[in-house]
């Protein structure tokens, strides 16, 4: 938009003046995003404005899980929960691998809440700590559990977030076979030793501002996922290495 | 760029063009601001951005495995539909209907997330239209499980284990393979797998039972409709050495995963993604790449 301006052989009236102050007024009033150059802003003008609310980390680098996924019976369900607070019971009694504090009590209604968690599912363990024979139908679960409460009232209303229940079984192959050349005869041997087993999840929570947010828990269990198994492989025990917990809570944008 | 009004000096002809200046100068500068005409810490509230800036869509989808103590994963044909109880019996449970059994040997099949849109309507994956360009973060996370390999379907010779080989590894494999689509693009590295890199036509995947995994991708795109995706795709499953030879290659073996002759579950059975989420972050660009 340009100005209209007098020239100066031009009579200056008070309407030349005019139309020009209406003229930049209107422009210097109303900046649409097509007036602001490239680059204008940058972060000295963001001041603490910010996408993200919060983000934090924890980690534990070395931890023995000790929990196991309960028998299905009495008020226990294991994972054949028949709803949420079934799974929140279940999921609440395992080890705790880590803990990740939120301390922005005041979370934006609608903020994507993205959680990730990884870690080494290392090795399993007997029940004196020992390294021990791998076995095919165990199984080692991961939770996230996120601590809050109901702001209104301050009572706990916990939630399990239900698809980031997960689970991966040690080593499928738990022998292999030595050659003895002095006998000419193939030895079956055990494969003892670390598992070794990578695990990397992430999830999404949309907050909400009816609730204040406390912590993020990374829970685990082991499971022996096999009839034979139950009774004999109680106190057995699964070592997580290097297990990362992340969150960020973003704006909320759509 | 800063706006510096000259005005009329004391004792000075009035000139209309000199007038003029002041105005037009205002003009010039409010059509092309800079950052001199922003204050410090002039936006430090969130508030003041368009929510085109960040926009979060999510997709999720729940198969629950029925795990307890005493039983294996409960997937799309396996029985017992029942888990054993704490009163020496069984209680019935619900088949999960949400598993994607993964198709074998039938190439990248789309993995159904649910994704709900601001309008209420539903998909099986994200797609979403933006008039600027964007910087787009994917996570694709999942579940995959499968039986143990000795429950499917093998020729006698597989028992035989010969020294410096383990029984399992005289098995067939399964291998999956994963990736995140992008408008119709599998994004390489976005997942296992990978093309064959000697003479082998089967191609690189997941040979382990179970696996949890995390997927990121960023990406920049373009103005307009983009969906994303994930797929999914099991590798054939002979072995090695049928490589140098078709005779073992039958049809129903390749295709179907039956082993003639042989007893056990069907190669493909209960080959399944449990668990999975879609994560799309749009972070809004003036242009696509800095320069």
């Amino acid at each position: 938009m340009s100005i209209t301006t007098p020239k100066s052989s031009d009579q200056i009236t008070v309407g030349s003046i005019e139309t020009m102050h209406d003229e930049t007024r209107i422009m210097v009033n109303d900046l649409a995003p097509t007036n602001i150059g490239r680059s204008s802003i940058n972060t000295d003008h963001l001041g603490a404005a910010t996408l993200v609310q919060e983000a934090g980390s924890q980690y534990d680098l070395d931890d023995t899980v000790t929990a196991e996924v309960s028998s299905y019976g009495g008020s226990n369900y294991g994972l054949a929960y028949p709803n949420h607070a079934a799974l929140l019971a279940e999921v609440t009694s395992w080890t705790t691998v880590t803990t990740a504090a939120i301390s922005t009590t005041t979370i934006r209604n609608g903020s994507p809440m993205i959680i990730n968690f990884s870690c080494n599912a290392a090795q399993f363990l007997n029940s004196g700590g020992a390294v021990m024979k791998t076995t095919q139908q165990f199984m080692v679960w991961f939770a996230i559990l996120i601590e809050r409460t109901i702001t209104s009232t301050g009572a706990a209303s916990n939630l399990a977030i239900e698809e980031a229940v997960v689970g991966v079984h040690l080593q499928e192959s738990i022998e292999y076979i030595e050659d003895i050349p002095s006998t000419g005869s193939p030895n079956v041997k055990d494969r003892i030793g670390g598992v070794n087993h990578p695990v990397s999840y992430t999830v999404m929570h949309e907050t909400s501002s009816s609730y204040t947010y406390g912590t993020i828990k990374l829970q685990a269990a082991i499971c022996p996922c096999d009839a034979s198994l139950v009774g004999g492989a109680s106190g057995n025990k699964f070592k997580v290495q290097c297990a990362y917990l992340n969150y960020i809570i973003l704006e909320p944008g759509s | 760029m800063i706006y510096l009004p000259k005005g009329i000096k004391n004792g000075e002809v009035v000139d209309p063009e000199k007038i003029s200046r002041d105005y037009v100068e205002a003009n010039r500068i409010a059509s092309d601001t800079t950052q001199y005409q922003w204050r410090e810490d002039e936006f430090n509230d969130i508030t003041k951005f368009d929510e085109s800036v960040c926009k979060v869509h999510y997709a999720s989808t729940v198969a629950k495995m029925n795990v307890t103590i005493g039983n294996e994963p409960i997937l799309v044909s396996t029985t017992p539909l029942s888990v054993p109880n704490t009163s020496a019996g069984t209680s019935s449970v619900t088949r999960d209907t949400n598993f994607f059994e993964v198709p074998l040997n039938r190439g990248f099949f789309e993995v159904p997330i649910a994704f709900v849109r601001p309008d209420g309507s539903t998909d099986t994956k994200i797609t979403w239209e933006s008039n600027y360009p964007e910087l787009v973060h994917i996570t694709l996370s999942y579940q995959y499980v499968r039986r143990h390999t000795s429950n499917y379907a093998k020729v006698p010779e597989d028992g035989d284990a010969q020294p410096g080989d383990a029984t399992y590894s005289k098995y067939y494999k399964l291998r999956l393979q994963t990736a995140i689509d992008i408008d119709g693009y599998q994004i390489v590295g976005s997942g296992p797998g990978g093309v064959n890199l000697e003479e082998s036509y089967r191609g690189l995947g997941f040979a382990g039972r179970s696996l949890v995994t995390s997927v990121n991708v960023v990406q920049l795109l373009p103005a307009g409709v983009h969906t994303v995706k994930a797929v999914a795709a099991l590798l054939p499953i002979q072995r090695i050495k049928d490589n140098e030879s078709n005779l073992t290659r039958l049809l129903a073996q390749f295709h179907i995963g039956l082993v003639p002759g042989s007893s056990g579950d069907r190669w493909g059975t209960n080959v399944c993604i449990g668990n999975r989420n879609l994560i799309v972050a749009r972070y809004g660009r003036g242009k696509l790449l800095r320069t």
